[in-house]
């Protein structure tokens, strides 16, 4: 029997993941097989039969103890949507990183992320944000000499 | 030159500067995420092209030291530990910065590296050719068990949950496996991907599962309002710190020296290792994972005594055994010194000098330690909607300094998310980190036993078979001890 309770959820989805991890194995070149002691299939293999049988235990686990929510406290749907809204701010600047480079990625980041977690002050925003890009990029690009990417305009 | 002598040499206000300026540019490499030892000493070694033997390899020495410490600083203040070795630290070390106790925490780390860094150095001076014929003993066979030794950590860190501490071992060790066979070129879980074709690096990993994880979660915590941590108090030890200190200093001096010896092995072993060793040794094994002192000295001790191991099998046979230590090689090489045993007759008085020097580099994270213990905590004053923020920024940018990818920033970003559910689940991160750090090690080198000369080796070596009692107990101690706890719970 199903219970609300976050072992019973998590149980099913390693279930669900070894299967596709059994499932890509079986997919694996066998050419190599004939002239190795050992398979590179044998520990992938025996790794996604390791996490069937654990997910099943955490399963069961789940069915026998009482329902528990995932979250206690549950987090308000403002806090909830505020980090959906962040992680795909974080997703954005790394879209971004690549075209425009880091300077006017990460600034548009910073201030974006920073309004997004309650900042008001527009203008204080945008001078912190400029301060802590700068201070990133010459700390890593030119103290630390990694090659941050550049935009089109060459910065 | 006798060692006394070699102290002259270095009490010298050039030496003494070189040696604190390495260090104290190694803690900020090391506390940057992405950044590693072996980088910032191979940005170094330019600048002792142009430097006396002596004064070139003990400022990369210094630096060397000062950022297998500093990773410690992102691990207890950030949650992100800024070198792999002190993924151990941030265990208890974030904890103890939630209860705003970052600078005793910071204190910790630099008395456990101090000491730990002492011991080293000190076993490498005194004992260094029998440590070198040991790792000389060490085949595949035993890097094998080794490994296992290294996963038994599983019971301490998996929180209360062993079924999900397993599982998270095995996910990590799954990952290890994605990317093309060492050993026969076959591609596995890559989906036509050539960047998954070098497999995942465990550092974007590392950085998503403790970092971005953190961040989300504490953008979902409406409760807290201002600033993330509000009291920051503590910054010196107390007389119990110090007993914790001395308690747990000498056996994770010895594990950090013993693995430090290993090719290959390294800091972060050493660390996983000792966290086990004191977890298992423990009165209260519960406490650890939610701020414990010991956790810190336990991780910090053993990280930097591997330092002074690093060194044992570079002097004594000329072999590198970390990738820091190919760069003291290189700088070694550029000298016209070739490390090995005649180095020691026909150098000895810059042997003596090395030695000299870094046992000085140890005494610099002593300076700069207390130094900064009050000053860094600070950075947790900053607001939360800028501080949360910046860590992402500094997730971003520690993932992409790594090898300039793009592909490892998205690593990164997908491991901070699935990171944050699998811990709401129950399923601790470091168990993820443990698997993906040991996995690899397990993996090849059971292969290659099975391909030089079959199982057997595993379980008849003599080393092998001590490793294999060493596992059995650390086991099964625990699981004793818990059998019993709830035997009398039930009563």
């Amino acid at each position: 029997m199903l219970t609300k309770n976050p072992s019973t959820a998590l149980g099913s989805a390693t279930i669900l993941f070894s299967v596709g991890v059994l499932f890509l194995v079986s997919g694996f070149s066998d050419a190599a097989e004939s002239f190795r002691a050992l398979s590179p299939k044998v520990f992938p293999e025996f790794m996604g039969y390791a996490l069937l049988f654990l997910g099943a235990v955490i399963f069961l686990q789940g069915v026998r103890s009482a329902p528990a929510p995932l979250f206690d406290p549950l987090p308000s749907s403002g806090a909830v949507l505020r980090a959906v809204a962040f992680i795909l701010l974080t997703g954005g600047h790394l879209a971004l990183l690549p075209k425009i480079g880091f300077l006017a990625a990460s600034v548009l980041f910073m201030a974006s992320s920073q309004l997004l977690l309650g900042e008001r002050r527009l203008f204080i925003t945008l001078l912190r944000t400029g301060l802590l890009v700068f201070a990133t990029h010459y700390l890593f690009s030119t103290m630390l000499r990694v090659p941050l990417p550049r935009g089109p305009w060459g910065f | 030159m006798t060692l006394f002598a070699a102290f002259e040499t270095v009490f010298t206000l050039r030496m003494i500067s070189l040696i604190f300026g390495g260090s104290a540019l190694g803690i900020i490499v090391g506390a940057l995420p992405g950044l590693s030892a072996t980088m910032g000493m191979a940005l170094m070694l330019p600048v002792t092209f142009y430097m006396p033997p002596s004064e070139g390899i003990l400022m990369l020495l210094g630096l060397y030291t000062g950022a297998v410490f500093g990773g410690a600083y992102s691990a207890i203040l950030l949650n992100i530990p800024g070198a792999p070795p002190s993924v151990m630290t941030s265990l208890d070390g974030y904890p103890m910065a939630q209860r705003g106790e970052a600078g005793r925490a910071i204190s910790l780390a630099t008395v456990g590296s101090t000491l730990g860094g002492i011991a080293g150095v000190i076993a490498l001076i005194i004992i260094a050719p029998i440590l070198a014929r040991f790792a000389l003993r060490f085949g595949p066979a035993e890097y094998t068990v080794l490994a296992v030794f290294g996963l038994s950590a599983i019971v301490a860190v998996s929180g209360k949950s062993l079924a999900r501490g397993f599982a998270g071992v095995t996910l990590g060790v799954l990952l290890s496996t994605v990317g093309m066979d060492h050993f026969t070129n076959v591609s596995r879980f890559t989906f036509g991907s050539i960047e998954l074709m070098s497999g995942i690096n465990f550092i974007p990993v590392v950085i998503g599962l403790f970092g971005l994880a953190e961040v989300i979660a504490q953008i979902l915590e409406t409760a807290k309002e201002g600033v993330i941590y509000k009291a920051v108090r503590h910054f010196f030890l107390s007389k119990s710190d110090l007993v914790k200190v001395i308690k747990g200093f000498l056996p994770a001096s010895l594990i950090g020296i013993v693995i430090g010896v290993l090719p290959g092995a390294g800091g972060t072993i050493a660390s996983i290792i000792s966290y086990n060793q004191a977890v298992q040794s423990s009165k209260e094994p519960e406490k650890f994972g939610t701020g414990a002192p010991e956790g810190i000295i336990a991780s910090e001790t053993a990280n930097n005594a591997s330092v002074g191991g690093a060194m044992v099998p570079l002097l004594t046979l000329g072999v590198p055994g970390s990738s820091p230590a190919a760069i003291l090689l290189g700088a070694l090489l550029i000298h016209n010194l070739r490390p090995g045993p005649i180095l020691f007759t026909t150098q000895p008085a810059l042997i003596n000098t090395i030695f000299a020097g870094l046992l000085v580099a140890q005494f610099s994270l002593l300076l700069w330690g207390f130094a900064t213990a009050k000053i860094a905590p600070r950075i947790l004053a900053v607001r939360r909607e800028v501080m949360l923020p910046a860590i992402a920024l500094l997730c971003v940018v520690g993932s992409f300094a790594l090898k300039n990818s793009f592909f490892d920033v998205g690593i990164m970003l997908v491991s901070g998310v699935a990171g944050f559910f699998l811990n709401k689940l129950g399923v601790k991160p470091g168990t993820i980190i443990l698997g993906l750090i040991l996995g690899p090690m397990f993996e090849n080198n059971l292969r290659s036993t099975i391909e030089i000369s079959g199982i057997l080796p595993v379980f008849t070596s003599p080393i092998c078979i001590v490793l294999w009692v060493l596992t059995a107990i650390m086991i099964l101690y625990p699981l004793c001890r818990m059998l019993r706890l709830k035997k009398c719970e039930s009563e």
